[in-house]
């Protein structure tokens, strides 16, 4: 699978690539992709919200709806009703992928990171959110177990044995005179 | 699917204001009803590493006199505490430093990027067949991206996982394909001319 999630939008392309320790985002720029990185091990939140995508159902039904306006004026001043008829068909067309696209909705994902939010959004179908999703939170559910476990090792090294007992209180210190 | 069950404060995107959220639950924001599904987790607390005071034989931090220096600044010469220091590709660098002068230090050390000679291939296939016959002179530049393209996949997983096996079978066909009518073409050329002139 190339990329978990490959998002379109009329200036960018992004590619998400999800890694054990962080999610990669990959931004097209030519012959190259921008790299950056978000680390897991300190992410705070996912929220995920849909909106109407107005612009979207626009320039999708944009194309269809020319051709139609076209043809309907051709046919009505032509006279022709097979010209018409075409044209309403096209028509049909643009009113079809504007409710697709609306039906649709544009998802929007926040990843809170140490403070920080990252958005991105979507015309994506929902199933395929839910997997990137599901799959991201399982990532991050691991990577921080795995810091956790990582800083406790780092602790029991830095200062082994039992510190739960302050020094002050301490057997040998409560013997000495 | 994932279910947690912790409570936490998530602020609304549309409004700003704040919800309490159950992680795994779709709700709604009280103020102005957009629906959000949200996901809690439990990252690690920033581990601050606290300075130590400076004492009278020890170096003191530029920005924070009563700290005890631990670096120099690369960019800067200050000596700095823990709490200035900043490490970047093995040189030590001040906050202070790296917000005014050295941004574009630290804007270069945060920027990577990933070439893809992959989608040369097919850009340089696309103009080859814009142009026609004058396209010919591109083709070993497309050969020669597809052998970047192989050894960029054996060094760098991430471009590995990127481009799969299907998507380089693909450029394959389209590079070496491309190679052969040029060939085909030019051959053909030559034989013409060969058979005019005898």
């Amino acid at each position: 699978m190339p990329a978990d999630l490959t998002i379109n939008s009329l200036s960018k392309k992004r590619s998400l690539l999800i890694e054990p320790e962080s999610l990669v985002i990959l931004q097209r720029e030519g012959t190259r992709d921008r790299v950056r990185r978000i680390r897991l091990d300190r992410v705070e939140s996912i929220v995920v919200w849909k909106s109407v995508a107005w612009l979207a159902a626009i320039f999708t039904s944009l194309a269809p709806l020319i051709v139609a306006v076209i043809l309907i004026m051709i046919g009505r001043s032509e006279n022709a009703p097979g010209v018409s008829a075409t044209g309403a068909g096209f028509l049909a067309l643009a009113i079809l992928c504007a409710a697709a696209v609306l039906m649709r909705g544009k998802t929007h994902i926040r990843i809170r990171r140490a403070g920080i939010n990252r958005d991105f959004a979507c015309l994506l179908s929902q199933k395929k959110i839910r997997v990137f999703l599901d799959k991201l939170a399982t990532a991050i559910d691991a990577a921080q177990e795995a810091a956790l476990a990582q800083a406790l090792e780092r602790n029991e090294e830095a200062a082994p044995g039992p510190l739960l007992i302050p020094e002050d209180q301490s057997p040998e210190q409560q013997d000495t005179p | 699917m994932i279910t947690r069950l912790e409570i936490n404060d998530i602020i609304c995107p549309r409004c700003g204001i704040g919800m309490d959220a159950r992680s795994g639950e779709e709700m709604r924001c009280p103020h102005c009803d957009l629906k959000t599904r949200v996901l809690l987790f439990r990252p690690l607390p920033l581990l601050v590493e606290h300075p130590t005071p400076a004492g009278p034989e020890d170096a003191a931090c530029a920005h924070h006199p009563a700290n005890r220096a631990v670096a120099v600044c690369a960019g800067t010469g200050d000596y700095i505490c823990s709490l200035c220091h900043v490490a970047l590709d093995g040189k030590s660098y001040s906050v202070q430093y790296l917000e005014g002068a050295g941004k574009s230090i630290l804007t270069k050390s945060y920027t990577h990027y990933l070439p893809r000679p992959d989608t040369e291939i097919v850009t340089l296939a696309l103009f080859t067949l814009l142009v026609s016959f004058l396209g010919v002179i591109f083709i070993p530049l497309m050969i020669l991206r597809f052998f970047t393209t192989r050894k960029l996949r054996r060094e760098n997983p991430l471009y590995a996982r990127l481009v799969g096996p299907g998507r380089m079978a693909w450029l394959g066909i389209v590079a070496f394909g491309f190679g052969a009518m040029a060939a085909f073409g030019v051959l053909a050329i030559i034989v013409a001319i060969v058979i005019n002139n005898s």
